[in-house]
C-alpha cells in the first residue's frame, strides 16, 4: 500500500509538471504589439490608409535621405554653391564617385524600390479589404489604387532620370523569392510609367472629400495638398514625355493641366503667397498641391534633417553660423537681371532689396530663403526643424513646361502667351517675338529664376541642351551617360545582372 | 491573473499532494521530538535551498572586498578567466560589457552587444537586462535612452555570499536558453543558523584627478596651419573658423585651465550592515547599505541604497521554505559632453563654435547647467521564494517563483542657453520585469553505495515584459517650465496640449518574451570514481515562429576522478571532465516570430523618429529592418569542453585546464538581397561562430607557514579566437556596415585600407595607360595618402580593404598575489589583455576636421576635453584633408594601434585588528575587524597613443569619449561580530 502511495506521488508530480508544461504552451502565442501580422493585416478600412499612408511616407524617406531631392536636382553644376561641404561640392563637380557617405547615399536607389514595392503590394492586396470591410467602398478602391499607380510611376521616372536605366519590376513578388531582374532600357520604364499614370489619370479625382462626400471619414480641407490627383497624373505624363523629348505628348498633357486646373483648386500665386512661410505653397497650408511632399510640424512630422532649409539657411534666419550652400552674388544679378523682378530685384519706391528669394543679400554670402518654413513657419531663429513641403511641381512650373513644349512644337505664339503668364505675376517686362533672346532659353532662363531651390536645375539643362545642343558640358555628358548617377558598391553586389553605368565603369 | 494561470494551476494539485505526503510521514514519525539527526537533516536542508554550482571558478572575495566597485562587472574582471570584462567610460554606473569565452556574434552596432552578453543570476534568478528595442527610435546610440544604467549595479558585493562564472556546458544546459552565452551565478547572504553576527563595513576614498595637458588655440592653430599652408585653396582660407584666426581673442587664446573646473578630485564612500542569526528551524539574514561613488571627471557620480532579506523556515520535516528579497535603488549623475547631450535631443545645433578652453569661461557654461534637471534613477527587486517539498527523505518536489523587476526613470531638462536659445526636456520611464516559475521533481538512489543515480524533471517558466514610455519636447515657453505639463481633462478642447506650445514627441513599445522549458536531467557516480551526467532539454520561445517553436537539446558530460581525493602523496586530486551540450539561443525581439510583417518605416539614414505621415500612422513592410520569412529556426549553441583539474603538494598547487570549443550556429543576420525589391535585406539563418580557446587558473601557496609570511599567488589566463564558419545560403563573405565579414576569418577584425605613406609629388602617383591610380573612382592627388592596391586592378576599393587586428584581446589575464603576516596582509593584482587593436577614431576625427566639422554633425563636434593634447600629433603624416577621398578616414590601418596592457590594477594593506587581545577582551564576540587601504587603477602600461587602451568602445573603436579609469583610493574597515 504504501508502495503505491509513493508511486502515486511520484506519478502525480511528474503529470502535473508535464501539464503545467502542455497548459503553458499556450502563453508563447503572443503577437509582437507593434507589428502587424499577415492574417491580420489587410482586412479593414484603417489598414488601407495605414498603407496608402505608408506609400507616401515612404516616398518622403526616399526623397529626403542625404538630401536626395536637392543634391539630384540642385547641385550638379547648378547654381548653389558649397560654402565648405566637401561632399555638397564634389557633387556640384559631377564626382559622383567620392567617397563621402552623402555621395554614396545617394547612389542607392534601395529606398526609391521600397516606395515601388509598398505600391505593388497595394495594388495586389487591397481588393482584399473591400472583401472584409464593407465600409472601404469601390470608389475609394479606385481612388488608392489610382494613387499608388501614380506614386509608383513617379518613382520610376524619378530613378530613370538619375540613373537611367534601371530594372522594371511591376509585382511585387511579396513571397520571400526574391529573384535577380536586370535593367529595362529607359523607353520600357517610361512606356510603363506613362500607362500606368494613364491608368490612374482615369481614376483619380481633382479634389478628395469635395463637397458632402469624405475620404476615410475626412472631409476635403485634410486632404487638400496631400494626396496625389488628375492633376499630378498629367503633370507627371507631361514630364515623362518631355524627359523623352516626346514634346507631342507633353503638350497635349500640359494643356490638361493647364486648361482644367482650376478644377483642383489651383491659381497661379504671387511671389509672396508662394514664399510665405506659414501660408505658402511650402507651409504647412490648405493650399491646393499638384504633388507635393508633407512634413506637417503640427502634426508632428518637421525634422531637423531631409529639408533644403537644413542646406540653405545660416544665421540669422537660423542659429547655424554659415549656410552649407548658396548662391553667389554674381549668379544672382546674373539670373535676376529685372530689378522689377518681384522674386528678387530692387524696390523702386523704397530703393531696398527684395527678400522673398534671398536675405543677407549684402552680407558676406547671401542666403537663400525662398523656402523657410521654421517649424510650422512662424518658427523663431533658435529652433531649427522644418516642416516645408517638398513641392515636386507646381501650376507655374507646368505653364512653364506647356511654353517649352510649345516653342519646340514651333507654336511660337502660344509660347510666348505662356511664358508671359508668368512674367507678368512676376512683375517682368513681357517678352516680345522680335526680341533678339532666343525664346527658348528665355523659357529656361524663367524657369531658372521661377523654380530655384525646387530641384529642378540639372534637368531643365539637360532638357535644353537636348533641344539646343549648346551646352558643350552638358551635351558631352549626355552622349556619354555622364548624366546619371553611378550605381552604388552595394547595390550591385546584390544583384549579378546589373553593371555600373557606362560613364561610371 | 491570467497570466498567472500556470502558477495557479499547480496549486490544487500541490494541496493534494501535501495531504497525502503529511499522512505518509505522520505514520513514519514515531516521536514527537526531533532526534539530533533530524536538526542535522534540517539545517542542511535550509542550507539547500540556495545552491553553489558545481564549478570551479568563482570569485575571491579576498582579492576585491577592499575595492570601491560598483557592479558586477567591474567586480569580475581579470578575476575568472574565461570572462572578459569591457570597460569603456569609467563614469560610476555607466554600462559595461561581458563575454564569456568569446564573442558568439559580432558587433557592429551598440544593441548587438547585448547578444553576447552572459545571463546573471541572483539567487537563481535571472536579471531581466534592458531590451534594446529603444534603439530603434535613437537616431543616435551613444547611450540607450533613460536613466542607462548598468543593470548589474543593483546589488552590493558585501551583501554577496558568493559569485560563480559558470562556462561549465552541463551546467549551463542545465540553465537553459537564458545561459546559452555563459552565466554568472550569484547567490546573496543566507541566514544562518546560530548565535546572530553582525556585520559593519563602512569606507572612504577618493577619486584622484588624471594628469592631463590643456592646450588653447594656439595650439589648434598651429596644428590646423599646417595643413592649410600647404593644401588650403583661397576660399578654403576664407573659411576659415574665427575663434581660430583671431588671436586676441583671449576666450580661446588665453590661459587653458578647464581641466581645474573638469576634473575634481571628489569623495566617494559607502557603508553597510548586516544582521544574520536563527535557529534550526528558521534564520534569517538582513542588510541595508548605501554606496557612493564617483569619477574624478565631470562631476558624474553614482549612488546606491540597497537591502537584503532573506528568510529560510523548516517549518516540518518534509517542507523547507525560503524568500530572499533584493532591493535597490540608483541615481546617476551622468556627464555633460556635447555629443551625449544633442545625441539624445536627436537635435544637432551650430556647432562652429566651440567651448572656451578657459576656466572662467568653461565655469560660466557649467552654472548654466544649474537650472538643469538631470535625474536618472532605477529601482531594483529581485524577489524568490522558494519551497521544498520532501515527499520521501530522497524524493523532492521544489518549486520557485522569481521576480525580477527593474524601472529606470530619467528626467532630463536643459535650459535654453544650453541649446541655442532653445530649451530641451524629455521623460522616460521603462521597465523590464521578469517572472521565473521553475518546479522540479529531484529523485536520488543509490545501490549497493557504489552506483548512485540522481535525476531531476523540471520545467520553468520566464516570462517577460519590457516597456517603455518616453517623451521629449523642444523649445518650451521659458526656463522654469521643466516638464512636460498638459491639460488632463478629456472633455476640455485642448485635451494633452502641451501648455505653452511645446514640441512635444512621444513613443511607446512593449516587447514580450516567453520561455517554456522541461528538462530531464540524471547523474550517475560510480564507486566515487567516474560521474556521469546528461540533460536533455524541450525549450519553446514565444519569439520563435509556431512551426518551430520547441528545440530539443542533449549535454552530456563524464568526469573521472584519476586521483580521487587524498591528504598524502604528490597529488591530492586530479580529474578529467569532458562535456558537450547544445544550448537554443534565446532572440529577445518578436520581431521574427508571425514571419512577413508589417510595421512602419518612415524613417531616413539621418532621422529615426518619425511615426507619422499627415498625422496618420502608418504601414508597410519592414524594408528598412529586413524582410521576416517564414522559416526561422532556433540559432543554438554547441559548447565543448575538456577540463583537466588537480592539486598537488598537500592542495598547495592547484591547477585548471580547460580547452573549449563553442559554436554558436544558425544565428540570424541579414543577408542581402536585390535592392530592386525595397529591403535591405532579408533575416535568415545561417550565421556560425566557432570560438576556440584555452582558460587557465593556476593557484600556489608559497609561503604558508601559519605563523610567519604567507604568500598566495594565482594567475589566471584565457587565450581565446574566434572565427567565421558558416554564413546563411552558403555565402563565403558579407559587408554590414563598415564591417566584412568572412568565413575562415575573425568576426572581430576590421576591414582597412592599407596605408603605405603619402604622394608628395606628382609624379609619385602610378599612371597606368595614362590613366592615374584611383581610388573609387576619383583620381589621386598629390598630398593623398597611399593605400595599398592589393589586388592589381589599379583601382583602390573595397577590394583592396584587408581584415586586420581584433578587437577582442587574445589573451586576458591577472595576475594576483596575498601576502599574511600575522594579521597583517598585502593584496595586488595585476590585469592584461593582450592581442588585440583599437581604432583611433579620436585621432580620424581630429584630423578629418574639415569633413567632421563642416557637415555639422556630432563627430565634428568639439568638447571642452578636446582641448588637451590627447592625440600624437607626431604620428600622422599630413594629407589633403580637403581631398575627396577622405585621406583621414578611420577605415585604414593608420588609426590602427595595438592596444594591448598591463595594468596595476589594484593594491590592499590591511590589518586584522581582532588579532590584538587588547580588542580581543573588550569586545569578546568580535571574529574580525578589519582596516584596510585600497588603491586601484593605480598603473598602466601600454604602448596606446590615446587616454586608455581600455576606453574603447564595444566595437573596437576609441572615440576619447570614455571617462578615464583614473585611480582611486580608499579605507575602510570590516566589522563582524
Amino acid at each position: 500500500m504504501k508502495r503505491f502511495n509513493q508511486l502515486g506521488v511520484v506519478m502525480l508530480m511528474g503529470l502535473s509538471v508535464l501539464i503545467s508544461a502542455t497548459s503553458c504552451n499556450k502563453k508563447l502565442d503572443i503577437v509582437s504589439s507593434s507589428l502587424g501580422s499577415e492574417s491580420k493585416e489587410w482586412a479593414s478600412i484603417s489598414d488601407t490608409r495605414a498603407h496608402l499612408m505608408g506609400m507616401y511616407g515612404l516616398m518622403r524617406a526616399a526623397t529626403s535621405n542625404s538630401y536626395a531631392h536637392w543634391v539630384y536636382g540642385e547641385m550638379r553644376y547648378g547654381d548653389f554653391t558649397a560654402y565648405s561641404r566637401a561632399d555638397l561640392r564634389s557633387v556640384q563637380e559631377n564626382k559622383l564617385k567620392a567617397a563621402y557617405p552623402l555621395v554614396k547615399d545617394l547612389t542607392d536607389w534601395r529606398r526609391f524600390y521600397a516606395v515601388i514595392n509598398a505600391a505593388s503590394l497595394f495594388i495586389e492586396r487591397a481588393p482584399q479589404v473591400m472583401e472584409k470591410d464593407r465600409r472601404y467602398t469601390e470608389r475609394d478602391l479606385k481612388f488608392d489604387i489610382a494613387q499608388a499607380r501614380t506614386i509608383r510611376a513617379f518613382m520610376y521616372f524619378y530613378m530613370v532620370r538619375i540613373w537611367g536605366e534601371v530594372p522594371l519590376l511591376k509585382d511585387s513578388y511579396d513571397n520571400g523569392s526574391f529573384a535577380e531582374v536586370g535593367k529595362s532600357s529607359e523607353a520600357t520604364v517610361l512606356a510603363f510609367a506613362e500607362e500606368e499614370l494613364l491608368k490612374a489619370a482615369e481614376e483619380l479625382p481633382y479634389v478628395y472629400g469635395a463637397g458632402t462626400q469624405t475620404y476615410y471619414g475626412e472631409n476635403s480641407s485634410v486632404w487638400v495638398g496631400v494626396l496625389v490627383n488628375k492633376l499630378t497624373a498629367y503633370s507627371l505624363l507631361a514630364h515623362v514625355a518631355a524627359w523623352q523629348g516626346k514634346y507631342i505628348n507633353a503638350d497635349v498633357y500640359a494643356k490638361f493641366v493647364v486648361d482644367n486646373y482650376t478644377r483642383g483648386g489651383l491659381e497661379i500665386l504671387s511671389v509672396p503667397n508662394i514664399v510665405n512661410p506659414t501660408n505658402g505653397l511650402f507651409g504647412p497650408s490648405t493650399r491646393a498641391q499638384i504633388l507635393a511632399i508633407r512634413s506637417s510640424y503640427e502634426l508632428g512630422e518637421a525634422t531637423n534633417t531631409g529639408h533644403i532649409e537644413s542646406l540653405t539657411l545660416g544665421y540669422p534666419i537660423v542659429t547655424k553660423a554659415k549656410p552649407d550652400i548658396y548662391i553667389s552674388r554674381d549668379t544672382i544679378n546674373q539670373v535676376f537681371d529685372d530689378v522689377n523682378d518681384t522674386r528678387f530685384g530692387i524696390d523702386s519706391v523704397s530703393g531696398l532689396v527684395r527678400t522673398n528669394y534671398f536675405s543677407n543679400y549684402n552680407g558676406d554670402i547671401p542666403i537663400f530663403s525662398k523656402i523657410k518654413v521654421i517649424r510650422d513657419g512662424s518658427g523663431d531663429s533658435d529652433f531649427s526643424i522644418f516642416g516645408s513641403n517638398l513641392v515636386f511641381t507646381r501650376l507655374e512650373e507646368m505653364i512653364l513646361l506647356q511654353a517649352e513644349a510649345k516653342v519646340v512644337l514651333g507654336q511660337r505664339d502660344d509660347a510666348i502667351k505662356y511664358l508671359n503668364q508668368i512674367k507678368s505675376a512676376r512683375g517682368l517686362k513681357p517678352y516680345i517675338s522680335s526680341s533678339p533672346n532666343d525664346l527658348l532659353e528665355e523659357i529656361f532662363l524663367e524657369r531658372r529664376r521661377e523654380l530655384m531651390g525646387e530641384g529642378w536645375r540639372w534637368y531643365d539643362q539637360i532638357r535644353l541642351a537636348k533641344i539646343k545642343k549648346n551646352n558643350q558640358t552638358i551635351n558631352d555628358l549626355i552622349t556619354n551617360g555622364g548624366i546619371y548617377w553611378p550605381i552604388s558598391a552595394d547595390v550591385l553586389s546584390r544583384n549579378s545582372k546589373l553593371q555600373q553605368n557606362n560613364y561610371w565603369k | 491573473m491570467k497570466r498567472l494561470f500556470c502558477f495557479l494551476f499547480l496549486v490544487p494539485m500541490l494541496q493534494k499532494t501535501h495531504a497525502r505526503s503529511w499522512d505518509m510521514w505522520r505514520m513514519q514519525q514515531d516521536t514527537s521530538e526531533i532526534s539530533e539527526v533530524d536538526q542535522q537533516l534540517l539545517r542542511g536542508r535550509l542550507k539547500s535551498l540556495l545552491q553553489k554550482k558545481s564549478v570551479k571558478d568563482s570569485l575571491n572575495f579576498k582579492q576585491v572586498e577592499t575595492l570601491p566597485l560598483v557592479s558586477i562587472s567591474e567586480v569580475l574582471k581579470g578575476q575568472v578567466s574565461g570572462l572578459y570584462v569591457q570597460e569603456s567610460s569609467g563614469e560610476p554606473g555607466s554600462i559595461k560589457n561581458m563575454v564569456i569565452r568569446g564573442l558568439g556574434s559580432p558587433l557592429f552596432e551598440t544593441k548587438d552587444a547585448i547578444n553576447v552578453q552572459p545571463a546573471v543570476y541572483i539567487n537563481g534568478v535571472p536579471i531581466a537586462r534592458e531590451n534594446n528595442f529603444t534603439y530603434s527610435i535613437q537616431q543616435y546610440q551613444f547611450n540607450r535612452i533613460g536613466p542607462a544604467t548598468d543593470n548589474f549595479a543593483g546589488i552590493d558585493l558585501s551583501a554577496i555570499e558568493s559569485i560563480q562564472v559558470i562556462k561549465d556546458p552541463i551546467e549551463l544546459a542545465k540553465l537553459g536558453p537564458l545561459a546559452a552565452n555563459g552565466a554568472i551565478w550569484i547567490l546573496t547572504k543566507p541566514g544562518k543558523e546560530g548565535k546572530r553576527e553582525i556585520n559593519f563595513d563602512a569606507y572612504v576614498g577618493l577619486a584622484t584627478k588624471p594628469t592631463v595637458t590643456p592646450v588653447n588655440a594656439q595650439y589648434e592653430n598651429l596644428f590646423r596651419s599646417s595643413f592649410y599652408s600647404k593644401y588650403a585653396s583661397t576660399s578654403d582660407r576664407l573659411a576659415y573658423p574665427g575663434y581660430l584666426s583671431d588671436s586676441t581673442n583671449v576666450n580661446y587664446y588665453g590661459p587653458a585651465n578647464w581641466n581645474e573646473e573638469y576634473y575634481k578630485t571628489t569623495p566617494i564612500y559607502g557603508g553597510n550592515l548586516g544582521i544574520r542569526g536563527g535557529g534550526d528551524r528558521a534564520n534569517f539574514a538582513f542588510m541595508g547599505g548605501y554606496v557612493k561613488n564617483a569619477s574624478s571627471a565631470d562631476k558624474t557620480n553614482f549612488e546606491r541604497y540597497n537591502a537584503l532579506f532573506n528568510v529560510n523556515m523548516a517549518p516540518f520535516k518534509w517542507f523547507n521554505f525560503g524568500t530572499t528579497i533584493n532591493a535597490s535603488r540608483s541615481l546617476r549623475d551622468r556627464n555633460k559632453s556635447l555629443r551625449d547631450r544633442f545625441g539624445e535631443a536627436s537635435y544637432v545645433p551650430d556647432l562652429s563654435v566651440p567651448i572656451s578652453p578657459n576656466k572662467e569661461m568653461y565655469g560660466e557654461y557649467l552654472s548654466m547647467y544649474d537650472k538643469a534637471l538631470d535625474n536618472n534613477s532605477v529601482n531594483m527587486l529581485n524577489v524568490l521564494v522558494n519551497l521544498d517539498l520532501y515527499l520521501l527523505p530522497n524524493l523532492k518536489f521544489n518549486s520557485s517563483l522569481g521576480i525580477d523587476y527593474s524601472e529606470g526613470a530619467r528626467q532630463a531638462f536643459f535650459p535654453s542657453s544650453l541649446m541655442e536659445t532653445n530649451n530641451y526636456m524629455s521623460s522616460y520611464f521603462g521597465f523590464n520585469q521578469r517572472l521565473v516559475f521553475n518546479n522540479s521533481l529531484n529523485y536520488n538512489i543509490a545501490v549497493q553505495d557504489k552506483h548512485k543515480f540522481n535525476f531531476t524533471l523540471g520545467s520553468t517558466y520566464t516570462q517577460d515584459l519590457y516597456r517603455y514610455n518616453y517623451s521629449r519636447a523642444y523649445d518650451g515657453p521659458n526656463d522654469f517650465i521643466k516638464v512636460n505639463v498638459v491639460d488632463g481633462n478629456s472633455n476640455n478642447a485642448g485635451y494633452l496640449t502641451p501648455v505653452g506650445g511645446l514640441y512635444v514627441n512621444r513613443w511607446s513599445n512593449r516587447e514580450d518574451f516567453r520561455l517554456h522549458s522541461l528538462y530531464l536531467s540524471g547523474e550517475y557516480s560510480w564507486n566515487n570514481k567516474l560521474e556521469v551526467n546528461a540533460v536533455l532539454r524541450y525549450d519553446g520561445s514565444s519569439t520563435m515562429q509556431p512551426d518551430s517553436r520547441w528545440i530539443t537539446t542533449p549535454a552530456f558530460a563524464a568526469k573521472y576522478h584519476f586521483i580521487p581525493e587524498a591528504n598524502d602523496g604528490l597529488w591530492n586530486h586530479f580529474d578529467v571532465k569532458a562535456s558537450w551540450a547544445r544550448i537554443g539561443k534565446p532572440i529577445f525581439t518578436s520581431k521574427y516570430a508571425i514571419g512577413p510583417n508589417y510595421t512602419a518605416d518612415l524613417n531616413w539614414g539621418s532621422e529615426k523618429s518619425l511615426v507619422s505621415y499627415n498625422g496618420f500612422a502608418v504601414a508597410s513592410r519592414p524594408y528598412s529592418e529586413g524582410w521576416v520569412g517564414y522559416d526561422i529556426k532556433w540559432p543554438y549553441s554547441d559548447h565543448a569542453e575538456l577540463t583537466f583539474d588537480g592539486s598537488l603538494l598537500d592542495k598547495r598547487f592547484d591547477f585548471a585546464l580547460s580547452l573549449y570549443q563553442k559554436k554558436d550556429v544558425n544565428q540570424l543576420i541579414n543577408t542581402p538581397i536585390p535592392a530592386e525589391y525595397g529591403y535591405s535585406g532579408q533575416i535568415i539563418n545561417g550565421m556560425t561562430v566557432q570560438n576556440r580557446g584555452v582558460d587557465l587558473n593556476l593557484g600556489a601557496q608559497i609561503l604558508h607557514n601559519p605563523t610567519a609570511l604567507q604568500w598566495k599567488t594565482s594567475l589566471t589566463l584565457s587565450y581565446n579566437q574566434n572565427k567565421l564558419t558558416a554564413l546563411p545560403e552558403g555565402r563565403s563573405e558579407l559587408v554590414v556596415g563598415d564591417r566584412l565579414l568572412k568565413v575562415g576569418h575573425a568576426i572581430d577584425q576590421f576591414w582597412l585600407y592599407e596605408n603605405e605613406g603619402i604622394y608628395n609629388e606628382e609624379s609619385d602617383i602610378p599612371v597606368q595607360n595614362g590613366q592615374k591610380l584611383q581610388f573609387d573612382g576619383v583620381n589621386f592627388a598629390v598630398g593623398d595618402p597611399r593605400w595599398k592596391d592589393q589586388n592589381g586592378d589599379f583601382q583602390v576599393n573595397d577590394e583592396d580593404r584587408v581584415m586586420k587586428g581584433n578587437a577582442m584581446p587574445k589573451i586576458v589575464g591577472a595576475f594576483q598575489n596575498q601576502f599574511n603576516y600575522k594579521g597583517f596582509d598585502l593584496n595586488f593584482q595585476w590585469y592584461f589583455a593582450l592581442g588585440h587593436k583599437a581604432m583611433n577614431q579620436r585621432a580620424s576625427n581630429k584630423y578629418d576636421f574639415i569633413n567632421t566639422e563642416n557637415t555639422n554633425s556630432l563627430e565634428g563636434i568639439r568638447e571642452v576635453f578636446h582641448w588637451q593634447q590627447d592625440v600624437d600629433i607626431s604620428k600622422y603624416p599630413i594629407y589633403n584633408p580637403w581631398s575627396s577621398i577622405v585621406a583621414y578616414r578611420v577605415d585604414q590601418d593608420l588609426f590602427l594601434e595595438n592596444a594591448s596592457f598591463l595594468k596595476l590594477r589594484a593594491l590592499s594593506v590591511g590589518y586584522d585588528l581582532a588579532h590584538l587581545n587588547s580588542i580581543k577582551d573588550k569586545v569578546k564576540t568580535i571574529r574580525r575587524a578589519y582596516v584596510y587601504v585600497s588603491g586601484t587603477n593605480l598603473l598602466t602600461i601600454s604602448k596606446f597613443s590615446g587616454k586608455d587602451p581600455e576606453l574603447v568602445d564595444f566595437n573596437g573603436y576609441y572615440t576619447g569619449y570614455g571617462l578615464p579609469l583614473s585611480p582611486m583610493i580608499s579605507m575602510g574597515i570590516k566589522l563582524e561580530l
